[in-house]
C-alpha cells in the first residue's frame, strides 16, 4: 500500500501489535492485526472481552503508539507520530467517544458548556462555538439540553451528548469504544440510529467497539476480533484480514 | 481580544464551578495553601509585634531619667525662677514625640540639721510641679506658703520631726555657672505641715531623681533622708546670692514608642540639645535615649534568625502537606485532565485546564494567609506580648506571602505535572501509584543525606554549644527539624521493612484484615509518605511543647526565687516592729502568708533577711536541688538557740566576699549593728535577696535588735494560690500596704524575652502544623482509599465479610498514623533533648535558680492523648466512609 493509498482510508494498519505491561508482566493485547477504514465507512468491531477491540480503537485514537507494525490515520503516520502531532490529531480530525458517558463529559458543566469546552482547540471564536454547540445538540435531538447539568439528564441523553461533543471540531472519523453498553434498549436504539445519521448526514467514518448486536446491525461493515487476532469480517468490503 | 478575554471568563467559570463540584478537597487545599502563606506573611507580622513588645519592655525597663530628658540650669534665687527655664523647654520641645507634659522644680542638696544645728542626715530641699497629687498625707496638709514643708513618714522617723515642728536645713553651696562656688548659706528653717507618702514612687513623676523612696543608706557623712517639699516661694525668699538648681523633666512616654517612630524621636531629642544650645540659655541638657534605643535595638536582632529558622521549618512542613493536598486535587481531575488529552489539547491548553482550578485557589489563599497571618499574631500577641502593642502587616509580610505563594505554586506544578503526563487510559482509570518508584526512594536518600549533611554542618559549627553559659547559635533551631525529619524518613522505611516482615506471619493466618493491611503499607508508597509527614510535623509539635515546658517551669521557678515568693507586699507596722503579730493574725493556719524583715543597709557583706521559720517551706520559694540537705533540717539549725554567731542559709557570693576580704561573715541587724553568721548551708543565691543575702531566723533576729530600727524594710510574702482578700486582712490586723511586687508579672515579663518569643512561635507554629498534618494525612488516607473503592468491592463480592475488609482499613490507617504519632514524639524528645540545653532561656544568664532541663511529662502526654484520639477519631470516620463506597454494586460503574 502506497500513500496515496494511505490518504484514500479513513485509516490503515498492517500487523499491528501491541504490547503493554500489567502487573510485573506483559500482555500482548495485538498480535498482528491489519485493518483497513474506507472514508465514509461505518464499522463495527465485534468480539468478547479481551480480544483487543478497545486497544485497536485506543490505536486508531491516538492514545498509544503501537508496540510494532504500521498505522496511518487521516493520513497521519501515527507510528511515528510525536504525541504532540497524535493529540492535534484527535483535535481536529478524530472524534472519540468512551465507553461510559460521565466519562465523556465534566460533571460539573451544562451541556452548552460542555459543548464548549472541546472547542477551545478549534479557534473558533465565542459566538461561533456556542452557534456549533446548539447546531449539534439539534443534531443529536438535544435541542432544549443547552443549560441541563448532566445530572439532569438521563443515561442516553448523556451519551447522545458524548456524540455531540466528539463531534464538535468536525472530525472525520468517529470512534466510539461500547456507546450502548450502559443503556437500555431504547437508548441503545436511538444511540445507534444517531451514529447511523451522523454518518449520512455529515459523512463521518465511524468505527464502534460494541458488543450490542443491534449496533453492529447499523454499521455497515464487522470485524470480529478474538485474542488480539481478526478472526472474521462480514460486509460489503472484506477490508481485512 | 475581546474573544479571548471571554474564553479566558469562560475557562474561569468553568474552573469555580469545577472547584465548588470538588469543594471538599478544594477547601482542604485552600486552607493548607492559607496556613503556608500565612506562616509565611506571619513570620515578619510576628517579628514586627514581638519586636514593638521588646522595645516597650526595655523602655520600661530602664529608669525614667534614662529614656526621658533632663534640662537643669543653675541660677541665682529670685522671683519666677522656674518659669523662664520651663518657658525656653516648652519651646524647643515643640514637636517632641511620645514624651509626657514637661515638669519642673527647684532643687538644693543640703543637711538636716538638729536644734543644735548639728548633722542628722543630708537631703534635699525641692519644689516639684504638682507634688502634692502625687502623694498621700498620712498627717497634716499641704505646704502652700513659704517656709512650710512635707516630709515623708520614713524622714519623719530619722529627723524625729512631725507636723507642727520646724526643721533646719542648710543648702549646700552650689557651683555657679561660670564656675566658683556660691556663698555659704545660713540653715533656714522649714515648718513642717504634712507628712506624705509616695502614691506610686516608681512613677515617671518623679522622673527616677531619687527624692522618694530611696533606699536610705549609711554613708559616711550620715544618713540621706527623702526629699523635703516646699512651694517655690520658700527658693524664692531665699537671702540673695543663694544659687539653686533649676530642673525640667521631660518623661518618655513608652507606650507613644513605636518602631516605625523611632527615628522622630531620636531626632526630636537632639533637637532640643539644639534648641537650647542654641539660644543660649545656659541649660545642660542630659539625655540617655539613644544608648538606650542602642541597647534595644541589640535585643530586638537578637529575635530575627530565630524566627526565620522557626518559621523555615513550619514553611517546609505546610509545602509538603500542600503537595500532598494538591496531589491529591490533580489526582480528583484526572478523569477530565483525561478528557482534555482525548480531545487534543496542546500542552499549553492542557496545563492551563489542569492548574486553573488550583491556581485559583491558591490566590484566594494569598489574602486569606495574610489576614490568618495577621488574626493569629494578634491572638498570639494578645496572649503573650505586652498588652496593647500593635499588630501591623509590615512590607515584609507581603514579601513573605509573595514568596510564599511562589512554593505553593511550584507544589501545585510538580504534583499537577505528574497528573498531565499520564496517558489518558491511565488517567480514565484513575489508577494510583504502585510500589515506591525508584524516584521516591532517591529522593527519600537525598533528602536523608541532606537532612544529614545539614545536622553534621551545625553541630560541627557548635550549635548546640551552651546556650546557658551565652554562646548561642539560633541556627540550633534549625535542629529540630532536620532531626525529626530523618527520623520520619528512616521510620516509615522501617515500618515498611516490619510489614514486609509480617506478609508470611499474615499469610498464614486466618485475619484477612492484617494480610491485606501489611501488604498495603509495604506496598504503597502514599502511606509511607503519610508517615514522613506525619512523624515530621508530630515531632515538631513535641519538641516545641518540651521545649516550651522547660522554658515555663524555668521562668516561673526564676520569678518566684528572686522575689523569694509568689507575691511580695512591702509593709509598715506600727513601731518599728516586724509584721509577724499582724501576719499571724491574719493567716492563721500558717500556710498563706510570712513575715519577713531586713536591715536595708547596702554596703554590708550580706543583707540579712529574717524569715519566720516555722512558714517560710509552705510560702517562699525553695527547691530540693538547691542545697544537700532537705529544708526543714535547714530551717531546724536556724530556729535551734544560737550562741554569738546567727546560723544562715547564705548566697555563696556573700560568703565569697568575706572571705576575701579576711574578715569574717556578718551582717546588720534589724537595728543596724553587725551580727557575725554561721552558715548551715550555702546557696548560688537565697530567694528573695540574691547571692549576696542570707536567711536567719526572724524571731532570734529580732530578739538581737535592741536599739532603734531607722533601716528596717518590713515584707509580707504570700504563697502561690493566697487568696486577694489577705492584704486586707493584712491591713485590718495593721499593716500599712505600701507596695506590692508579683512573681507572675515578673514571670510574662522573661516570657517577653527574645528566647521566650522564638520559642513560643515555635510552639503556635508547630501546634497548627501537626493539626493541620493530622488533617491532611487522615483526608489523604481517605482519599486513596476511595481510589480503591473497587478493589474493596471486589474483594465484598467474592465473599470477604465487610467486618474483615474493615479490620483490614483500620488496621492499615492505625499502622501507618500510629508510627507517625510515635516516631515523631520520640524524635522530638530527641531533639528537645539535644537542643534545650543549647538555646538560652533569657537575655541574661542567672545564676539562680539553677536551670531545669526536664520536660514537664504532663503537657507531652495531653499532645500525644489529643493527637491519638483525634487521629483514632479521624481513622474510625474514614473507614465508616470507606466502607459505604465499598459495595459490590459499585463495580457496574466501568473502571477501564
Amino acid at each position: 500500500m502506497n500513500a496515496a493509498a494511505d490518504r484514500a482510508l479513513a485509516a490503515h494498519g498492517q500487523g499491528l501489535v501491541h504490547v503493554y505491561r500489567s502487573e510485573g508482566a506483559d500482555v500482548t493485547a495485538l498480535r498482528g492485526v491489519d485493518l483497513e477504514v474506507a472514508r465514509g465507512e461505518t464499522l463495527a468491531l465485534l468480539g468478547p472481552s479481551g480480544s483487543g477491540k478497545s486497544t485497536l480503537l485506543s490505536l486508531l485514537a491516538g492514545l498509544f503508539r503501537p508496540t510494532a507494525g504500521r498505522l496511518v490515520v487521516e493520513g497521519r503516520d501515527l507510528v511515528r507520530a510525536a504525541e504532540r502531532e497524535r493529540a492535534a490529531l484527535r483535535a481536529r480530525h478524530v472524534g472519540v467517544v468512551l465507553q461510559s458517558p460521565g466519562r465523556n463529559l465534566l460533571p460539573y458543566a451544562n451541556a452548552l458548556e460542555n459543548l464548549g469546552f472541546v472547542q477551545r482547540t478549534s479557534g473558533r471564536g465565542r459566538a461561533a462555538r456556542r452557534r456549533r454547540a446548539r447546531e449539534l445538540l439539534g443534531l443529536v435531538g438535544l435541542g432544549d439540553a443547552g443549560p441541563k447539568s448532566m445530572q439532569a439528564l438521563s443515561g442516553g441523553e448523556q451519551q447522545r451528548l458524548a456524540v455531540a461533543v466528539a463531534l464538535c471540531n468536525e472530525p472525520r472519523l468517529l470512534l466510539a469504544d461500547e456507546p450502548t453498553s450502559q443503556l437500555d434498549e431504547d437508548n441503545s436504539g436511538r444511540v445507534a440510529e444517531l451514529l447511523r445519521g451522523v454518518n449520512r448526514q455529515l459523512g463521518t467514518t465511524i468505527v464502534v467497539v460494541t458488543h450490542d448486536p443491534m449496533v453492529g446491525a447499523v454499521m455497515g461493515r464487522t470485524l470480529t476480533l478474538a485474542a488480539g487476532q481478526v478472526v472474521g469480517g462480514v460486509g460489503p468490503r472484506d477490508g481485512a484480514r | 481580544m475581546v474573544g479571548h478575554g471571554r474564553s479566558w471568563i469562560d475557562a474561569i467559570v468553568l474552573a469555580l464551578r469545577g472547584i465548588w463540584w470538588r469543594r471538599g478537597i478544594a477547601l482542604v487545599v485552600l486552607v493548607v495553601a492559607t496556613f503556608v502563606i500565612a506562616a509565611a506573611a506571619g513570620g515578619p507580622i510576628y517579628l514586627r509585634a514581638a519586636q514593638e513588645s521588646l522595645l516597650q519592655d526595655e523602655l520600661r525597663s530602664w529608669p525614667t531619667v534614662a529614656t526621658g530628658l533632663q534640662v537643669e540650669r543653675v541660677q541665682a534665687s529670685g522671683s519666677r525662677m522656674l518659669a523662664g527655664l520651663s518657658a525656653a523647654v516648652a519651646r524647643a520641645a515643640e514637636g517632641l514625640p511620645a514624651h509626657r507634659p514637661q515638669l519642673g522644680g527647684v532643687e538644693l542638696d543640703g543637711f538636716v540639721l538638729d536644734e543644735r544645728d548639728s548633722l542628722v542626715a543630708t537631703g534635699r530641699m525641692v519644689h516639684r510641679e504638682g507634688v502634692c497629687d502625687q502623694v498621700r498625707l498620712d498627717r497634716g496638709r499641704c505646704p502652700a506658703a513659704a517656709g512650710e514643708a512635707i516630709i515623708s513618714a520614713p524622714t519623719a522617723l530619722v529627723v524625729e520631726r512631725g507636723v507642727g515642728q520646724d526643721l533646719r536645713f542648710r543648702p549646700l553651696q552650689v557651683t555657679r555657672p561660670g564656675g566658683g562656688a556660691a556663698a555659704e548659706v545660713a540653715p533656714q528653717t522649714l515648718r513642717v505641715v504634712g507628712v506624705y507618702v509616695p502614691r506610686d514612687p516608681d512613677g515617671f513623676y518623679w522622673h527616677s531623681r531619687g527624692y522618694v523612696a530611696s533606699q536610705p543608706y549609711q554613708p559616711s557623712d550620715g544618713t540621706r533622708v527623702d526629699a523635703v517639699f516646699t512651694p517655690a516661694a520658700t527658693f524664692e525668699q531665699l537671702p540673695e546670692g543663694t544659687f539653686a538648681r533649676v530642673v525640667v523633666d521631660l518623661a518618655l512616654d513608652p507606650a507613644q514608642v513605636r518602631l516605625a517612630g523611632l527615628p522622630a524621636l531620636r531626632a526630636g531629642a537632639d533637637r532640643v540639645r539644639r534648641r537650647l544650645d542654641e539660644r543660649a540659655t545656659g541649660a545642660h541638657v542630659t539625655t540617655f535615649l539613644g544608648n538606650v534605643l542602642s541597647a534595644a535595638a541589640i535585643n530586638r536582632r537578637a529575635l530575627n534568625l530565630p524566627v526565620v529558622c522557626v518559621i523555615a521549618q513550619l514553611l517546609g512542613l505546610g509545602w509538603f502537606v500542600l503537595y500532598m493536598m494538591t496531589a491529591n486535587a490533580s489526582a480528583a481531575r484526572s478523569g477530565e485532565v483525561a478528557l482534555a488529552k482525548l480531545r487534543g489539547f496542546p500542552p499549553s491548553a492542557l496545563l492551563a485546564f489542569g492548574l486553573l482550578e488550583v491556581l485559583l485557589l491558591l490566590v484566594a489563599a494569598v489574602p486569606l494567609g495574610v489576614l490568618a497571618g495577621r488574626a493569629g499574631i494578634g491572638l498570639v500577641s494578645a496572649a503573650q506580648l505586652l498588652p496593647s502593642t500593635p499588630v501591623a502587616v509590615p512590607p515584609g509580610a507581603l514579601a513573605g506571602a509573595g514568596a510564599a505563594f511562589v512554593g505553593v505554586l511550584a507544589a501545585a506544578l510538580l504534583s499537577g505535572v505528574q497528573v498531565l503526563r499520564r496517558s489518558v487510559p491511565e488517567l480514565a482509570r484513575r489508577a494510583t501509584a504502585g510500589r515506591p518508584g525508584r524516584h521516591q526512594v532517591l529522593g527519600e536518600a537525598v533528602t536523608l543525606v541532606a537532612a544529614g549533611a545539614g545536622l553534621t554542618v551545625l553541630l560541627l559549627g557548635g550549635a548546640l554549644g551552651h546556650g546557658q553559659r551565652g554562646d548561642f547559635l539560633a541556627t540550633a533551631l534549625l535542629v529540630p527539624g532536620l532531626i525529626t525529619l530523618m527520623a520520619a524518613l528512616v521510620g516509615a522505611r522501617l515500618l515498611a521493612a516490619a510489614c514486609r516482615a509480617a506478609y508470611r506471619p499474615t499469610r498464614a493466618s486466618p485475619h484477612l484484615g492484617a494480610f491485606l493491611a501489611v501488604r498495603q503499607v509495604a506496598r504503597r508508597p502514599a502511606g509511607l509518605r503519610l508517615v514522613v509527614v506525619l512523624a515530621t510535623a508530630v515531632g515538631l509539635a513535641s519538641f516545641a511543647v518540651a521545649g516550651w515546658s522547660v522554658f515555663g517551669r524555668n521562668r516561673h521557678d526564676r520569678a518566684v526565687a528572686e522575689l523569694g515568693a509568689a507575691r511580695v507586699l512591702t509593709v509598715r507596722a506600727p513601731d518599728q516592729a516586724s509584721p509577724r503579730g499582724q501576719v499571724r493574725a491574719a493567716d492563721p493556719g500558717g500556710r498563706l502568708a510570712m513575715a519577713v524583715a531586713t536591715s536595708a543597709t547596702p554596703n554590708a557583706d550580706v543583707e540579712l533577711v529574717g524569715v519566720d521559720t516555722g512558714r517560710l517551706a509552705a510560702v517562699g520559694f525553695w527547691r530540693p536541688d538547691l542545697a544537700d540537705r532537705p529544708l526543714a533540717a535547714l530551717l531546724a539549725e536556724l530556729r535551734a538557740p544560737a550562741g554569738a554567731a546567727l546560723p544562715a542559709i547564705v548566697g555563696a557570693d556573700a560568703l565569697a566576699k568575706a572571705r576575701a576580704a579576711g574578715r569574717p561573715l556578718r551582717g546588720p541587724g534589724l537595728d543596724g549593728r553587725p551580727i557575725d553568721l554561721r552558715p548551715v548551708a550555702v546557696v548560688a543565691a537565697v530567694p528573695g535577696t540574691g547571692p549576696y543575702g542570707a536567711w536567719v531566723d526572724l524571731d532570734q533576729l529580732e530578739r538581737r535588735a535592741t536599739g532603734r530600727r531607722l533601716h528596717l524594710r518590713t515584707e509580707v510574702w504570700l504563697a502561690e494560690g493566697a487568696p486577694d482578700g489577705l492584704a486586707d486582712r493584712l491591713r485590718a490586723a495593721g499593716l500599712a500596704v505600701e507596695g506590692e511586687r508579683l512573681a507572675s508579672q515578673r514571670e510574662e515579663l522573661f516570657g517577653r524575652q527574645p528566647p521566650s518569643l522564638g520559642m513560643l512561635l515555635f510552639l503556635v507554629g508547630a501546634g497548627v502544623a501537626a493539626l493541620l498534618a493530622a488533617s491532611g494525612t487522615l483526608l489523604d488516607l481517605y482519599l486513596l482509599g476511595r481510589r480503591r473503592a473497587f478493589e474493596l468491592a471486589a474483594m465484598r463480592a467474592i465473599g470477604v465479610r465487610r467486618r474483615t475488609l474493615a479490620a483490614g482499613v483500620l488496621l492499615e490507617q492505625a499502622m501507618v498514623l500510629g508510627a507517625g504519632i510515635v516516631f515523631g514524639v520520640a524524635a522530638g524528645l530527641l531533639a528537645a533533648r539535644l537542643v534545650v540545653p543549647a538555646v538560652p532561656l533569657y537575655n541574661d544568664r542567672p545564676v539562680f535558680p539553677p536551670v531545669l532541663l526536664e520536660p514537664d511529662p504532663r503537657p507531652l502526654g495531653l499532645l500525644v492523648a489529643v493527637m491519638a484520639a483525634a487521629v483514632g477519631a479521624g481513622i474510625g470516620l474514614a473507614t465508616a466512609l470507606l466502607m459505604r463506597l465499598a459495595v459490590p454494586g459499585r463495580l457496574r460503574e466501568s473502571q477501564a
